[in-house]
């Protein structure tokens, strides 16, 4: 390896392996919380700068049958870059060259480790968006976007990155390159083939991607519904009709609640740190009104005391927090935006406010749809503090056609309510559906337990939505967290999986043990967080 | 059935694989295919009636290495396939429209019915295809499906795999997959890809569900313009206004009659005509201000009697058989400066994006417009075929893994 990139460029120290052996997947968490912080180290990661590079290092690894597992901002949520068999963590961030931008076509190539952020800068300082802005926009990469079948919060009208994609530069695990823009008449479309293999079927070093003009005029709006029910058969109505929102989102009861919290009148002061009020603080900053500054500060340890005693009351109780907040006097949230050129932009929403009226909504203005946008990307930092508390929180992205999607929603409701407290927003829409982004969360007394306590949660969420014939994942991917529902969903057309598999990697080196079902599953369960040790040979 | 002897092979074979077909298909639904030469393994029309005959079909087939075409019978196909019997399968029976759902727009079809019988079927119900159904009349929806659709009778609202939401397919050992209908998936790769386009190779599609779009709300205009420049030009402002455009499509008048100047309404000195279909109403005001963003620069046309703007294409011109090149902005830009004024009949460029579109010339117009497009389409064709090897070597390995005695069309390339 050190012939190949050099010795400052790849490491075998253990804090770079327990940096790299997990994700953002909620139940490494948990192992961390029981002190289990290096179950599946690899055996040591590589920074290639270059797609040569990577050549080298996948040849290396196919002749030595050394597992590879490909790496961009290891933000995933599903276990999909954990090295579970060791092996070589291959960190792409370093092969992330903007290579061209072509402004008449609106597409450009850029190269797989471009953090996403940087990737958007660079587009909009040419005039152009990719329209791709997911919630980790500033901690993943193009590669890993393409690797999961990514989305961002603006899919309704740019699609998914599976849209966005033209074509791929692939490292094949014998080390050849592929070109996919090269499709023959009655060749398979290996683009969509390699896009969402999460580095199973090769290394994906680059990508041309279709961008849009920067938008001229964007605007945002929140309605509110009395139904759910309602709600959703309005933004069906939108969506049908052909308008094309950037964004459009509906929040359950509680989500509502949770949402609107946020949006207290009043800007977000500098003396409060940025943070915006949330309903605890609210009623605390009314009962001390008048109060000194001095004694806020004397009383902050107790309100952080209270909020935690409420909150883990709440999770340890969730059949009856669920009931309590099905039940709850609050109208449902929306939030709908439109962009483009000004005169398309106020067309479509004026043709949008129609139709969500005479489905029953009331207009709330600019503010929640404002809120919403400066806020979109904070959502994921709030979890760990979930965790330090003792409690677990993960969230689960189901999708399905209309027809079927309050069913989904109200049966994976079902299956959750007895194990976690539970809320759910609606997004992602498109002509033929819509995504449910679902929030769980639960505590355990004895945290040993917490950790089958949240595998039973998955089951019988897994089992609700395949029963209600969605699909598993709209954006997240599978990783390993997804795995055996990804066989149930697919059933016999796995076939297809296996094949390609074995077709491309026929030495099983590239991410092994994710996406289809590991060969020596039960070997790599016996061995635990030893197994990476026992795999000699680097 | 009835039978006479067939030159070629024994009698007594061939009568034991007419009866090993007629346990599984009802005798009715086989024929004899004597049309080309029969070869020594026997060749016959079969036309299964549900899934599980197609089910049951491929397993005899795959025990007893016979080949499956999806096609019809070609001239050399006994030679190619020797002593294995040959099955040509027609899906005319297999045409039930399984679930129409309105909540969704979605349909679910057997793939047996032919482009016309679902388009009827779904103007009855008020609703229409992103397939423009009058190319393929008489295709049922596998073949257009399955056929790798690069030519001018692609889809005109995006790729042909965007207006599929999921697959019922039979593998060739006889197994059947089923893809689960949702708007978007992140589950692994999109394996329906493997069987759109890939004519039959690697699985027969018996069902598929289906976009659907309501069909009264269809608009189109067309737009004359004097080069292609400033076609290309006014379908750029189009294409920034952001709207939700169904097609767009630029075309000259054809060689031969099938549409002439006169017909389109274009002109000696308006020789491009600019056809831009955007979403109807209620979609904002897209046509209202579609129409003022061209009409600035181009002339409007009235669209001919006899010419369905909605059904969207014109009959083929006779002898239409050149290729057709993907061809970036970029690259049309470069190509109407090279032309100037001056453009030659019979001139294509079709499911145009503000990415691009593409592009292709009729057979037989002559001249040095037409050689320049002509040098251009070879130009792309070349770039194109740059590392076609190593994708020709997976597919074919791909293709033994899945099929590996070779049953399923296997010499269709």
């Amino acid at each position: 390896m050190e012939a190949i990139v050099g010795a400052g460029a790849m490491s075998t120290a253990l804090p770079d392996r327990i940096a790299y052996s997990a994700d953002f997947w909620p139940k490494t968490q948990i192992w961390k919380q029981l002190g289990d912080i290096e179950r599946f180290p690899p055996d040591c990661v590589v920074w290639p700068n270059s797609v040569a590079q990577v050549q080298a290092i996948v040849s290396f690894c196919n002749e030595a049958a050394v597992p590879i597992v490909p790496y961009g901002g290891g933000s995933g949520v599903c276990g999909g870059t954990i090295p579970i068999h060791g092996g070589v963590v291959l960190d792409m961030k370093r092969i992330r060259a903007m290579r061209s931008v072509d402004l008449e076509s609106n597409t450009f190539e850029a190269e797989a480790g471009i953090n996403g952020q940087h990737l958007e800068d660079h587009l909009n300082a040419s005039g152009l968006t990719l329209g791709h802005f997911p919630s980790s926009i500033m901690c993943s990469t193009l590669g890993g976007w393409l690797a999961t079948r990514s989305s961002g919060q603006f899919s309704s009208r740019y699609g998914k990155i599976e849209d966005m994609v033209q074509s791929l530069e692939v490292v094949m695990p014998d080390g050849s390159v592929m070109d996919t823009r090269h499709r023959t008449p009655g060749a398979p479309d290996w683009t969509q083939l390699f896009v969402g293999s999460e580095g199973t079927l090769g290394v994906i070093t680059s990508a041309i991607l279709k961008a849009h003009p920067m938008p001229e005029e964007r605007r945002l709006r929140g309605w509110r519904f009395r139904q759910l029910k309602d709600a959703l058969r309005a933004m069906r109505a939108v969506m049908q009709a052909g308008l094309r929102p950037m964004v459009l989102r509906l929040y359950d009861p509680f989500d509502s609640m949770i949402a609107l919290s946020g949006q207290k009148p009043g800007p977000v002061s500098a003396a409060s740190g940025g943070r915006a009020p949330s309903p605890l603080r609210g009623l605390w900053d009314g009962a001390v009104k008048g109060s000194t500054e001095r004694i806020s500060r004397l009383m902050a340890p107790l309100e952080k005391a209270v909020k935690r005693r409420a909150l883990i009351t709440a999770l340890s109780a969730p059949p009856v927090v669920n009931r309590m907040t099905a039940h709850l006097p609050v109208s449902c949230l929306m939030i709908i935006g439109f962009e483009g050129q000004a005169a398309m932009t106020q067309s479509d929403m004026a043709a949008a406010a129609r139709i969500l009226v005479d489905h029953g909504g009331t207009d709330s203005g600019a503010r929640p749809g404002e809120a919403w946008l400066a806020k979109r990307y904070s959502v994921g930092f709030k979890q760990t503090k979930m965790f330090e508390l003792g409690a677990f929180v993960d969230t689960m992205e189901v999708a399905t056609t209309w027809d079927r999607l309050n069913t989904l929603y109200e049966a994976v409701r079902a299956a959750l309510t007895p194990h976690a407290f539970v809320m759910a927003h609606f997004s992602h829409a498109y002509r033929e559906g819509c995504s449910i982004y679902f929030t769980f969360g639960a505590y355990r007394v004895d945290p040993k337990r917490a950790e089958q306590h949240y595998e039973r949660c998955w089951e019988m969420a897994t089992d609700a939505a395949l029963s209600a014939g969605a699909t598993l994942s709209h954006h997240h991917g599978v990783g390993l967290s997804k795995r055996s529902g990804m066989t149930r969903e697919h059933g016999a057309m796995l076939k297809v999986g296996h094949a390609l598999k074995h077709t491309l990697d026929p030495h099983n080196i590239m991410n092994p043990g994710k996406l289809l079902p590991d060969e020596d599953e039960a070997t790599m369960q016996t061995l635990g967080p030893d197994a990476s040790r026992q795999r000699a040979g680097l | 059935m009835s039978r006479t002897q067939p030159p070629g092979g024994p009698v007594s074979q061939l009568e034991a694989t007419e009866a090993a077909l007629c346990a599984i298909i009802p005798a009715d639904q086989i024929e004899t295919q004597y049309d080309m030469e029969q070869g020594p393994g026997g060749a016959w029309s079969i036309e299964p009636a549900s899934e599980i005959e197609l089910v049951e079909l491929l397993r005899w087939a795959n025990a007893k290495h016979a080949v499956v075409y999806t096609r019809r019978a070609r001239r050399g196909d006994a030679a190619a396939c020797g002593l294995r019997p040959r099955l040509y399968l027609r899906s005319r029976r297999m045409k039930r429209i399984v679930d129409i759902d309105i909540v969704s727009g979605t349909v679910t079809v057997q793939t047996g019915i032919s482009m016309a019988e679902l388009q009827r079927e779904l103007e009855e119900r008020g609703f229409s295809m992103g397939f423009p159904a009058r190319p393929w009349r008489q295709e049922p929806l596998g073949a257009v499906l399955s056929a790798a659709l690069d030519s001018h009778w692609g889809p005109r609202y995006g790729a042909m795999e965007e207006q599929v939401v999921a697959l019922g397919v039979v593998l060739p050992d006889g197994t059947v997959a089923h893809s689960r209908a949702a708007p978007r998936k992140a589950v692994g790769p999109d394996f329906d890809r493997l069987f759109l386009g890939s004519r039959g190779r690697f699985g027969i599609v018996f069902q598929a569900t289906l976009r659907l779009f309501a069909h009264t709300a269809r608009s189109a205009s067309t737009h004359g313009a004097p080069s292609l420049a400033a076609a290309l030009s006014a379908a750029r402002r189009v294409f920034e206004l952001g709207a939700d455009l169904r097609a767009v499509e630029i075309l000259t008048a054809a060689p031969d009659r099938t549409w002439g100047r006169k017909r389109l309404g274009l002109s000696e000195t308006l020789p491009v005509l600019l056809l831009v279909e955007p979403q109807g109403s209620p979609a904002g005001d897209a046509a209202e201000l579609v129409e003022i963003c061209i009409n600035r620069t181009l002339t409007p046309l009235t669209a001919p009697a006899g010419w369905n703007v909605h059904e969207g294409l014109l009959p083929p011109p006779r002898a239409w058989t050149s290729p057709v090149v993907p061809a970036s902005w970029r690259e049309l830009v470069r190509l109407a400066e090279a032309l100037g004024s001056d453009v030659p009949a019979g001139l294509w460029i079709v499911r145009m994006s503000r990415h691009g579109g593409h592009l292709s010339l009729a057979d037989g117009v002559d001249g040095p417009a037409a050689d320049t497009v002509r040098a251009f389409i070879e130009a792309r064709q070349a770039e194109l075929a740059v590392g076609r090897d190593l994708s020709k070597s997976l597919e074919a390995d791909l293709k033994r893994r899945l099929d590996p005695k070779g049953i399923l069309n296997p010499v269709s390339r």
